[in-house]
C-alpha cells in the first residue's frame, strides 16, 4: 500500500511531503491525516511524560543544554513510536526515517529531541529499536551505552541483531555494564569491515555470542597468532 | 544531389584547416554544457542570423520546414522574411577582404569564414553559421536569397576534408532559380519576399527527431519567447506532413505578472542602476517569479537568464534559492543596449553562458541579481532575515567555488574529474591458473603449467598491438619471457588466447623466498599501455596477505548523453560491464551486488543485482548489467541529486586471507539526476566541527570516487574569526579551496595544471622534486597565482 507524510514545511508553510510513489489526491490526502496523527499523538505523549516526571515541564533551547534522559524515557518513547509505526503503517527502514524526520521537525519539541548525528545515527530510531526489549532487560544498562551499540553499523544495519538480543532477554541473562561496553568494543571490531547480510542467522548469532563471551584481545589477532 | 556532379565550378578554398575536425570540435562545443546540443543551437543561431538581418521588427518572420524529395531524401530548410537578404557585391574571392568584410557585404559575410553577420542581431563571432553544415549528414547546405534590391542569388557550402567546396561565385538570378529547381526536383520554389533560405541537405537524426518530436520547438519558444511576446514575432516549424505549427511564449510563464497576483510570487525592477569600470549603465528589467502552488516548471525554463538582443544568453548562477522553490522559479534580465555590447565579449561561443565570470561586467551583474534575490526571498519569507550563519556559511563557500571554477577556466586549468585518457577497450583475462598446492606458494621444482592469457577487444573498433608475458622480482628485475612481443590484431567483440605458457621454479632463475611477479602487458601501436594483468607466487616462502584482494571496475556503460552522467526520469545507463578481479593466490566465493543509493542521504534506493560468483586464483569475470533506469517510483524522494551505483563483493567463505563476509572490494559510480554534474573542482562543501587545534580545511575523496569536498573545520580560530563578516568569510573560504585544490592536484600527480599554474618546468613527475622544492616553487606559487586572479 502506497505511503506519503509530510516530513517538514518550507518557510512560508508550504508542506514538504515523502511518498512511496508520485503523490497523488489521495497521497497528499493520507500524508495530512498522518501529519495530524502525530501532531495529536506527539504532543500527548509529551505531556504525560511531564506528568510521569520523566520530562521537564519548561522547554528547553533550541541548541541549549537538555537533560540526557534515561532509558525509562526513551523506551516510553519508543513503545509509543512503535504504536505509530503500526498504525501509520511506515515500518519499513526508509519510511521509519521520513516518520522520525517529520517528528523531528514538526511535532516533537526541544524536550525529546537530541543532536543530529549524521544521516544514519537517528535519535528517534534508536528508541524505536530499544522499545522491542522489555524495559527491565533495557534498564540494566545506561542510555549512552545503548546509544554507543546502536551506533555499529552492523547493528543499524542488520536488524537480525535484535534477535540475539531478544535471546538474551528469553535466557534472563543479566547484563553487567562494564562487559556489555566491552562487548560492544568487540563486536564493533569483529565486525568492523564485515557485510552481515551474508552470514545465516547461526553464523551471525555466534558471532554476537563470542564477542559476548570475549574476555580482552580480538579476533583478528587470534587469527594472527594461528598462522604464526 | 551534392557537392560534385553540378555544372558550375565547385573549388576548393585555399585553405589549410581540416574542416572535418573543425566540424568535430563545434559539435562537440554545442554539446558540452552549458550548450544544450546541436538542434538547440541550430534553431538559436538560425533565428539569432535572420533576427539579425531584420529591416524592422514587425514584419519579420522565420520558418522551418522539413521537406521530403522522391527517394526519401530529406531537406530542412530555414527561412527568413523581412530581411535585408544577403546583400552586397557577389564575388568569386574574397582573398581580397584582409580585415574585416563591411557590414553591407552580407553576402560576402556568410560565405566567407568566421564573418559575423554584422551588429544588429545577436551573432558575433561567425562560427554559428557552420552549425548549418554540422546538422547535415553529408555536411552540405545550400542558400538562397532575395536581396531587398531584388536580387535573387543561390549558393552552397560543404565541408570536405581539408577543404571548403562553394559555387563561385554564386549563381545569380535566372541561372540560380533554374538551377534551384533542378537540385530539388522543383520543390523549391525561388523566393518571392526579400529573405534568406538556408537549405540543410540529408539533416542528422538528432535534428529531424527534435522537430520531429517537438523538443526543437520548445527550444525556439525558450530562447525567444522575449521577442515573441514584444514583437510578436513569428517562428514556425512545419513538419514533412504539412503541419504547422506557431512558436509561442512557454505557456507555463504565461500571463507574466509585473506583481504579485492569483498565486504568482513576484519581484520587479526597472531601469536598475549598475556600475562598470567606473562607468554607468542600466539594467532594463529584473523580473523574478514564483509559480502558484502546484505547478512546475520543465528545467530548461527554470532559473534566471540573461536576455541579450532577444536571444537567451546564459543563465546566472544564484545562490539560496530553497529547494521548494527550485522547480516553480523563474527569471530574466534585459540589458539596456549599451550594457548588452560589453557583456557580450564576455559571452562564450556557443553563445550559451560567458568564457569570463571574473570581468567586472558579468561579476557585477551576477551581484546585483544576487542582491535582489535576496530582497525578494526575504520579502515572501523563504530566506530569513539578518540571515542564518550556517547558511550564510554555506552561500560564500557555494560562491568561492564558482569563482574558484570561473578562474580555473580562466587559466585554462581543467577540472579533477576531466582529462581522463581515453584508452581502447581491450580486455586482459588469465585462463587455467592453477598453483600446484593451495595457495600461491611454490617451492623449487614445482611448476605452473597450461595457464594461458585471453585478449577481447570490447569496444567497436578494430584493435593491433603487442602483447608480451614475462616473470619479474623487485630487485632482480626481469627474470625470464615466457611470450615474446607478439602482434595481436583483434576485430571489435572478437578474441585472442595466448599459447599455453608454464613457469618453471628453478633455483638458477627464481631467488628463494621473494615474491614473483608475472606479467602480462598489451601495448598499443604506439606503445601505450592499454591492458595488463599481474600475478603474484612466492618461491619457498609463505604467501603474504595483500593490501587489496580484490578489485572491480567499471569497464564501460551506456550513458543517456553523450559525455555526461546525467540521467534524467525514466532514463536508463545501459550495457554496464564491470570487470571482477580476485587479486590473491587462492579461490575467493562470494556475493556481488550492484544497487543505487541517494549520494547525500545514504538511502538505498534500487538493488539491482544480487548474485553469487567464483573466482579462481588471479582470475577475473565480466558481471554485466543490463540497464539500471531512474523509475520516478523509485527514486521519487530524490528528486535531483546525486546518486551513486555501487558494485560491492562480500567474501561467501572464511580463507586464509579474509572472513565470511568481508567486503572484498567495491566500485562507486555516480551519476546526476535530472540535473548536469557539477565541472568544476569541488563536487560539495562541508562543515565540520574538527577541533580548534586541527586544520582549517581538508580535501576528501567522496565516495572513493574521482570527486572532491572541502571540509571546513567550523571550530578553527581562523574561521571563527572569519565568520563574523560574509565577505571575509568568503574570501577565507576562497583562500582554503585554493589551498585545497594545489593539495589535490600534487596528490593526483596533475603535472601539467601545476606547470601551468607555477608557470616553470617541474619535470615529468613530482615525485623527482625535493619537498622544499614543491612547496616553494610548485605549491606556493600556483595557489598565489590563484589568488592573484581573484584579488587582483
Amino acid at each position: 500500500m502506497e505511503k506519503a507524510i509530510i516530513v517538514k514545511r518550507s518557510l512560508d508553510g508550504r508542506p514538504v511531503i515523502r511518498s512511496t510513489s508520485p503523490p497523488t489526491a489521495a497521497l497528499e490526502a493520507e500524508a495530512v491525516r498522518i501529519d495530524n496523527l502525530l501532531h495529536k499523538r506527539i504532543a500527548a505523549l509529551e505531556k504525560e511524560l511531564v506528568v510521569a516526571n520523566l520530562l521537564e515541564k519548561t522547554i528547553p533551547d533550541k541548541g541549549g543544554i537538555k537533560a540526557g534522559g534515561d532509558v525509562k524515557l526513551w523506551h516510553t518513547i519508543g513503545s509509543v513510536l512503535r504504536e505509530l509505526v503500526e498504525e501509520t503503517g511506515l515500518s519499513g527502514p526508509r519510511e521509519r526515517r521520513w516518520l522520525w524526520e517529520a517528528i523531528e521537525n514538526l511535532h516533537a519539541t526541544e524536550r525529546i529531541k537530541r543532536a543530529r548525528r549524521g544521516k544514519s545515527r537517528i535519535h528517534f530510531e534508536y528508541c524505536f529499536r530499544l522499545s522491542a526489549l522489555p524495559l527491565d532487560f533495557a534498564e540494566q544498562i545506561n542510555w549512552s551505552e545503548w546509544v554507543t551499540y546502536f551506533d555499529s553499523r552492523s547493528v543499524r544495519e542488520d536488524e537480525r541483531s535484535d534477535k540475539w538480543l531478544q535471546k538474551m532477554v528469553q535466557r534472563k541473562e543479566k547484563i553487567d555494564r562494564k562487559k556489555f561496553r566491552s562487548f560492544t568494543v568487540e563486536l564493533n571490531s569483529r565486525l568492523k569491515n564485515l557485510d552481515t547480510s551474508v552470514l545465516s542467522e547461526a553464523e551471525l548469532d555466534a558471532m554476537y555470542s563470542a564477542a559476548w563471551e570475549h574476555k580482552g584481545g580480538s579476533l583478528k589477532v587470534e587469527r594472527g597468532r594461528q598462522r604464526t | 544531389m551534392g557537392g560534385s556532379g553540378m555544372n558550375k565550378p565547385e573549388v576548393s578554398d585555399d585553405v589549410s584547416a581540416n574542416w572535418e575536425k573543425f566540424l568535430e570540435q563545434l559539435v562537440l562545443d554545442y554539446e558540452t554544457p552549458p550548450a544544450m546540443g546541436v538542434p538547440h543551437g541550430l534553431q538559436k543561431d538560425a533565428i539569432q542570423n535572420g533576427w539579425g538581418a531584420k529591416v524592422r521588427e514587425k514584419g519579420w518572420s522565420f520558418e522551418f520546414r522539413l521537406i521530403t524529395l522522391s527517394k526519401g531524401a530529406k531537406l530542412l530548410t530555414m527561412t527568413d522574411a523581412g530581411t535585408f537578404g544577403l546583400t552586397g557585391k557577389v564575388y568569386e574571392s574574397y582573398k581580397q577582404f584582409t580585415g574585416a568584410i563591411p557590414e553591407i557585404e552580407r553576402l560576402a559575410r556568410f560565405e566567407a569564414v568566421f564573418e559575423s553577420g554584422g551588429e544588429s542581431g545577436a551573432g558575433l563571432f561567425g562560427r554559428g553559421k557552420f552549425i548549418f553544415n554540422a546538422a547535415s549528414n553529408s555536411h552540405l547546405i545550400f542558400f538562397d536569397t532575395l536581396t531587398k534590391d531584388g536580387e535573387y542569388r543561390l549558393g552552397m557550402r560543404q565541408f570536405t576534408g581539408r577543404s571548403i567546396e562553394r559555387f563561385k561565385p554564386v549563381y545569380q538570378g535566372e541561372d540560380a532559380r533554374k538551377k534551384l529547381g533542378d537540385l530539388f526536383e522543383g520543390k523549391l520554389k525561388a523566393l518571392t519576399t526579400a529573405g534568406t533560405r538556408i537549405i540543410i541537405v540529408d539533416p542528422t537524426n538528432e535534428v529531424l527527431e527534435s522537430i520531429n518530436g517537438g523538443s526543437f520547438l520548445s527550444a525556439i519558444e525558450e530562447t525567444w519567447w522575449e521577442i515573441i511576446r514584444k514583437y510578436d514575432a513569428r517562428i514556425t516549424v512545419a513538419l514533412a506532413d504539412g503541419s504547422v505549427k506557431v512558436a509561442k511564449v512557454p505557456p507555463e510563464y504565461e500571463p507574466l505578472p509585473e506583481s504579485t497576483k492569483n498565486g504568482w510570487r513576484v519581484y520587479h525592477v526597472a531601469n536598475e542602476p549598475i556600475d562598470v569600470d567606473s562607468t554607468s549603465y542600466r539594467i532594463k528589467h529584473i523580473h523574478f517569479l514564483i509559480l502558484p502552488k502546484g505547478k512546475n516548471l520543465p528545467e530548461p525554463l527554470r532559473g534566471v537568464a540573461v536576455y541579450r538582443k532577444g536571444m537567451k544568453v546564459g543563465e546566472i548562477p544564484l545562490s539560496g534559492i530553497p529547494d521548494e522553490i527550485a522547480d516553480s522559479f523563474f527569471g530574466y534580465m534585459q540589458l539596456m543596449p549599451d550594457l548588452e555590447n560589453i557583456l557580450s565579449k564576455e559571452e562564450n561561443t556557443t553563445h550559451y553562458g560567458f568564457a569570463s565570470r571574473r570581468k567586472a561586467v558579468y561579476r557585477n551583474l551576477r551581484s546585483k541579481c544576487q542582491d535582489h534575490l535576496d530582497i525578494f526571498l526575504q520579502g515572501i519569507g523563504l530566506r530569513k532575515k539578518g540571515g542564518d550563519p550556517d547558511e550564510e556559511a554555506k552561500l560564500a563557500a557555494e560562491e568561492a567555488k564558482a569563482d574558484l571554477d570561473d578562474i580555473m577556466s580562466e587559466l585554462g586549468i581543467p577540472g579533477f574529474g576531466a582529462g581522463k585518457r581515453k584508452r581502447p577497450n581491450v580486455e586482459l583475462r588469465v585462463q587455467d591458473l592453477q598453483f600446484p598446492g593451495e595457495s600461491n606458494s611454490l617451492q623449487f621444482g614445482q611448476s605452473i603449467d597450461g595457464f594461458s592469457y585471453l585478449a577481447s577487444n570490447a569496444s567497436k573498433e578494430e584493435f593491433s598491438g603487442t602483447i608480451e608475458v614475462y616473470t619479474f622480482e623487485r630487485d632482480q628485475g626481469r627474470i625470464e619471457t615466457l611470450l615474446q612481443p607478439t602482434f595481436l590484431e583483434i576485430s571489435p567483440g572478437k578474441e585472442w588466447t595466448s599459447p599455453e605458457l608454464r613457469i618453471r621454479v628453478t633455483p638458477k632463475a627464481y631467488p628463494s623466498g621473494k615474491k614473483v611477479g608475472c606479467v602480462a602487458a598489451i601495448l598499443d601501436d604506439s606503445k601505450t599501455l592499454v591492458a595488463s594483468r599481474r600475478v603474484f607466487f612466492f618461491v619457498e616462502t609463505k604467501p603474504e596477505r595483500p593490501v587489496e584482494l580484490a578489485e572491480i571496475s567499471l569497464r564501460s556503460a551506456e550513458w543517456p548523453r553523450e559525455n555526461s552522467r546525467r540521467v534524467d526520469y525514466g532514463q536508463s545507463i545501459k550495457n554496464l560491464r564491470y570487470e571482477v578481479e580476485n587479486l590473491t593466490g587462492i579461490p575467493m566465493k562470494f556475493r556481488i551486488s550492484v544497487r543505487t543509493f541517494w549520494s547525500a542521504e545514504k538511502i538505498d534506493l534500487d538493488s539491482i543485482v544480487l548474485t553469487d560468483l567464483a573466482l579462481g586464483p588471479f582470475g577475473s569475470e565480466i558481471l554485466s548489467v543490463e540497464s539500471i533506469t531512474a523509475t520516478r517510483e523509485k527514486y521519487e524522494e530524490v528528486r535531483q541529486g546525486k546518486i551513486i551505483i555501487r558494485c560491492q563483493m562480500v567474501a561467501l567463505e572464511e580463507t586464509e586471507f579474509w572472513d565470511k563476509g568481508t567486503r572484498l572490494a567495491r566500485n562507486d559510480t555516480p551519476f546526476y539526476l535530472n540535473k548536469d554534474p557539477a565541472l568544476g573542482f569541488f563536487e560539495d562543501e562541508e562543515f565540520t566541527p574538527l577541533g580548534p587545534n586541527e586544520p582549517r580545511s581538508k580535501a576528501e575523496l567522496v565516495d572513493g570516487v574521482q570527486t572532491w569536498k572541502i571540509v571546513f573545520n567550523t571550530t578553527h580560530p581562523a574561521y571563527l574569526d572569519a565568520r563574523q563578516e560574509t565577505a571575509r568569510l568568503k574570501d577565507y573560504e576562497f583562500e582554503e579551496m585554493v589551498r585545497q585544490t594545489i593539495y589535490v592536484m600534487i596528490r593526483r600527480d596533475q603535472i601539467e595544471s601545476l606547470r601551468r599554474l607555477a608557470a616553470l618546468d617541474i619535470g615529468d613527475s613530482l615525485d623527482e622534486l625535493d619537498p622544499d622544492r614543491l612547496i616553494q616553487e610548485v605549491a606556493y606559487r600556483a595557489t598565489d597565482r590563484i589568488l592573484s586572479a581573484y584579488y587582483g
